[in-house]
């Protein structure tokens, strides 16, 4: 006999039917987890204030007026954007942000909280971009920890009873921000 | 005569004007955090060694303090001029329910709690162990939380509320973090129990099972095989050689042609123990 003709007729071992229902549940389970987070931002957490009070503050400006306080804004929207001189990002949505603050005039209060920065440069970047709203400086963090700040920019939409209405991570365009502060003008 | 005197001279003024320096940075650093917030060089950078002194020092110029808080207890929480009203961290996470901590013990905890708590700016780092800014500003939280009585449950409370569950190091036992804390318990439990049930299944290679019956019939037909003979069960060459299957004669060429070069003859066979035309 050909051994050759042996070693074809011989039955080739199935998978197991066991195993392939075990190896399913191990794996299907993940892979619809992948599958729905894949391309999410590890970092755009949801943030938990939206629909709670915005955490008071009040934080001296860089160019030494008088502290200004979210308290004293009750009544009208605020737009609270965090940012810094380093952040590539944050020199584009500057931009859109002191647009933004000239086209909603007084109807809202358009705020920076400047994160993790020197005065000096924040100095020098304002005088170089402009500066039409508040630059406050936030010593020791507190208010970006209070914000739950993981990154700059990021910008918390409040309205004029100061509770967090949305928030958005990265920089805005003009129509992102459009779209935020039209529904904190239609009251809470 | 020795040189020694004279640099003496010169480093025991040096070193006393160098202690003075930095008991007047410690100094003005404890003013600072004792003092209005509002009223320090707004945007300075304060050195962080200076920081560190000034939190040590500030509890002991608060502690005799009750109730509510007062200068000298840290910037949180001081009236009118805080980043923080002490009324919205009361709302968020509850009165105190600790003790007030202050020394090696509120270093001890801050350092504890901080293993807790994830540096948001980090990979996968604890604030106790990253140097970042942000970890550094996460942690002197911790510390001034710790030193207002705020327990763990709270502070972690705390961070949670602004970052989600995301800050924690550790995700909580409940709803869908149940498959991290539990899933890899039940895939070992799974590979065993299938491991288990693998060992004890019979060979399906064997058709008697795996009982031994194979061995057992192999044995009774050389028994008997030899009784039938009168053979010696040791004489093993006296048994019948196996027909050599059929040679390719390809391979046979080329097996003659390696015969030949290692033992000079091409049927020849290699010598009991040797290794070849060299050995």
């Amino acid at each position: 006999m050909e051994p050759s003709i042996e070693l074809q007729s011989r039955k080739r071992p199935g998978v197991h039917k066991g195993v392939l229902i075990a190896g399913l549940v191990i794996v299907l389970p993940l892979l619809i987890l992948f599958a729905a987070s894949f391309g999410n931002d590890p970092h755009a957490v949801r943030s938990p204030l939206v629909g709670r009070e915005a955490p008071p503050f009040t934080l001296s400006p860089v160019d030494g007026s008088a502290p200004v306080s979210l308290a004293s804004l009750r009544g009208k929207p605020v737009v609270l954007n965090f940012w810094a001189t380093w952040c590539e990002p944050c020199k584009r949505e500057h931009g859109v942000l002191h647009q933004g603050a000239r086209a909603f005039g007084d109807q809202v209060q358009f705020i920076g909280v400047v994160y993790e920065d020197e005065k000096p440069k924040i100095e020098a970047f304002l005088e170089r971009y402009g500066s039409g709203y508040p630059a406050l400086l936030d010593d020791g963090g507190k208010t970006a920890i209070a914000y739950g700040i993981t990154g700059v920019p990021e910008t918390f939409f409040i309205d004029a009873s100061g509770k967090v209405v949305s928030k958005y991570n990265g920089p805005l365009d003009p129509q992102d921000l459009r779209a935020r502060v039209l529904p904190l003008l239609e009251g809470p | 005569m020795k040189s020694r005197s004279l640099p003496h001279l010169i480093r025991a003024p040096l070193s006393l004007a160098a202690a003075l320096w930095i008991a007047s940075g410690s100094v003005g650093a404890i003013a600072q955090t004792t003092g209005e917030p509002n009223q320090h060089p707004v945007g300075a950078k304060v050195d962080e060694s200076a920081l560190i002194a000034a939190e040590a020092a500030a509890p002991s110029l608060g502690a005799g303090e009750q109730g509510g808080p007062g200068p000298g207890e840290g910037g949180l929480f001081v009236e009118g001029s805080s980043p923080l009203d002490r009324s919205y961290v009361v709302r968020v996470i509850g009165e105190p329910k600790g003790p007030r901590l202050v020394g090696e013990e509120l270093e001890r905890r801050t350092y504890e709690i901080g293993l807790l708590l994830r540096c948001t700016v980090c990979q996968g780092s604890a604030i106790s162990d990253s140097p970042s800014p942000t970890a550094i500003n996460m942690k002197n939280e911790v510390r001034d939380l710790l030193r207002q009585g705020f327990d763990q449950p709270q502070i972690l409370a705390w961070f949670e509320e602004s970052y989600g569950q995301f800050v924690l190091m550790e995700p909580k036992a409940e709803g869908l973090n149940l498959v991290v804390w539990f899933g890899p318990v039940l895939v070992l439990l799974a590979g065993l129990a299938f491991v288990f049930i693998q060992l004890r299944k019979p060979d399906p290679t064997d058709e008697l099972g795996d009982t031994g019956e194979g061995a057992l019939a192999g044995g009774r037909q050389l028994q008997e095989h030899l009784s039938a003979t009168g053979e010696e069960p040791t004489n093993l060459s006296r048994l019948p050689k196996a027909e050599p299957p059929p040679l390719d004669p390809e391979l046979d060429a080329y097996l003659r042609e390696v015969r030949e070069l290692a033992y000079g003859a091409d049927d020849a066979e290699p010598r009991p123990g040797g290794k070849g035309r060299n050995s």
